[in-house]
């Protein structure tokens, strides 16, 4: 019987061990207190340890950038006038919006990954030290470019 | 023989013993190499189980069972395309052979080829459609694609049809898990352990799930229902609505209490853990 079911589809060389990945439910939480630089980095570093084609980092990136230039248009425009800018609110609302990509593009393959027998690795020290570099270098880039 | 009957009982490794005891002549014969590495399979000892299997092989020729306990004990071993090829030289000798066919549904998707896995699992399920691997291997899919509603769903199917099967249970429970019903998949882990007490896995789920049914971890519950972000998004919108309607000292407040919330869910879990496991970290 010719099938095409019954054709090896398995690379050898495909799963060979990398390091282990981040869970990518758990990148919210750098996304909504560091903001889209924050998640977008953490997720591209994701994305090469689940090793996804690069379509998926792709609209990551795309993803990430859009947010950022999302995030400092609206709160110089829209909340140009009033005194008390919900900076915080905004960036972390355009991380969250970065981490549903995130979500749909690593869900699948962590789920495999997951099949495989693999445990995630702790995003506590990256996660802390992506929020409070990248975070608040993005809060600094908004000040300068607010009081330009 | 009595290992089949041991092995149906869940005695996997008294099934070994007796099996380790048969007469030479019983010992090499197609059965016996089967039940010793459905045993081992059973006592999760993969690297036995592809040794056991291989051994079969070559003293009594191609047998599906065998290629198909190959490929289970190589994709536990992570030799995934060794695997493949040990399932699609079982397939060659029975097309029809369902189990078979779930095993290659569940290495495809382990390995995140959900399409291929799909074919191969309704392939199973159009022959033999209330098989407990075809239930298991349909849940799996589910949980690969991270579509968690259709997992529960085929978990309840299973347990529907086959009622009080360790492995509906803790497929139930796991379901219950994700989507945070955390009683029922308390329930569904304790009843898979006391129709299996033997298995390690169940054992862990179950304590596991003991820990999120504590008192202290009451307050978290709707946070695991919803998930992070709808809660997160509804408690900003409150605190947004209520400053926009002027009630900032209401806003103040349960932004405060948001804040305990938010810290009680990140301290608590590994506290209640401690309490439940006596340890750390699980």
């Amino acid at each position: 019987m010719a099938d095409d079911l019954f054709t090896p589809t398995i690379a050898p060389a495909a799963y060979e061990a990398r390091r282990p990945p981040w869970r990518p439910q758990s990148l919210l939480f750098p996304a909504v207190f560091g903001g889209p630089t924050a998640v977008t980095v953490l997720a591209l570093v994701n994305a090469a340890r689940l090793g996804l084609p690069g379509r998926a980092r792709l609209a990551v990136a795309g993803a990430g950038i859009a947010a950022l230039a999302a995030r400092v248009a609206v709160t110089l425009t829209v909340f140009s006038g009033s005194a008390d800018r919900p900076v915080r609110l905004i960036g972390a609302l355009a991380g969250a919006l970065v981490w549903l990509v995130v979500s749909v593009t690593q869900k699948g393959r962590f789920r495999a990954y997951e099949l495989r027998g693999g445990e995630p690795a702790s995003l506590w020290l990256p996660g802390i030290a992506a929020v409070l570099l990248l975070g608040v270098a993005e809060a600094l880039l908004i000040v300068l470019l607010a009081a330009a | 023989m009595r290992a089949a009957q041991l092995l149906e009982l869940n005695r996997a490794e008294q099934a070994l013993a007796e099996l380790s005891r048969l007469p030479a002549a019983l010992a090499t014969d197609v059965a016996a190499f089967r039940l010793r590495a459905a045993a081992l399979s059973d006592l999760d000892r993969w690297a036995e189980v592809a040794t056991v299997a291989r051994q079969g092989l070559a003293e009594t020729g191609p047998d599906a069972e065998l290629l198909g306990r190959l490929g289970l004990a190589l994709r536990h071993l992570d030799e995934y395309a060794p695997a493949e090829r040990a399932l699609l030289d079982g397939l060659a000798v029975e097309p029809q052979n369902p189990w078979l066919l779930c095993q290659y549904a569940d290495l495809c998707s382990a390995v995140g080829q959900t399409d291929k896995a799909e074919r191969l699992v309704a392939r199973a399920a159009a022959l033999a459609p209330e098989a407990p691997p075809v239930f298991a291997s349909r849940f799996q899919l589910a949980y690969a694609r991270g579509d968690d509603r259709a997992a529960e769903r085929v978990a309840r199917e299973f347990l529907g049809a086959w009622p009080g099967h360790p492995v509906a249970l803790a497929l139930h429970g796991a379901a219950a898990a994700q989507r945070g019903r955390v009683d029922a998949a308390h329930r569904s882990f304790g009843q898979a352990v006391a129709h299996d007490p033997t298995d390690a896995d169940y054992a862990d789920a179950a304590w596991e799930s003991r820990v999120y049914t504590h008192p202290l971890l009451l307050p978290l519950r709707p946070l695991y229902r919803l998930g992070i972000l709808r809660t997160w998004l509804i408690a900003v919108g409150v605190i947004v609505l209520l400053n926009l309607a002027g009630l900032d000292l209401l806003a103040g407040l349960f932004g405060l209490a948001w804040l305990l919330f938010c810290v009680w869910s990140w301290v608590a879990p590994p506290l209640v853990r401690r309490l439940v496991r006596g340890r750390w970290r699980a």
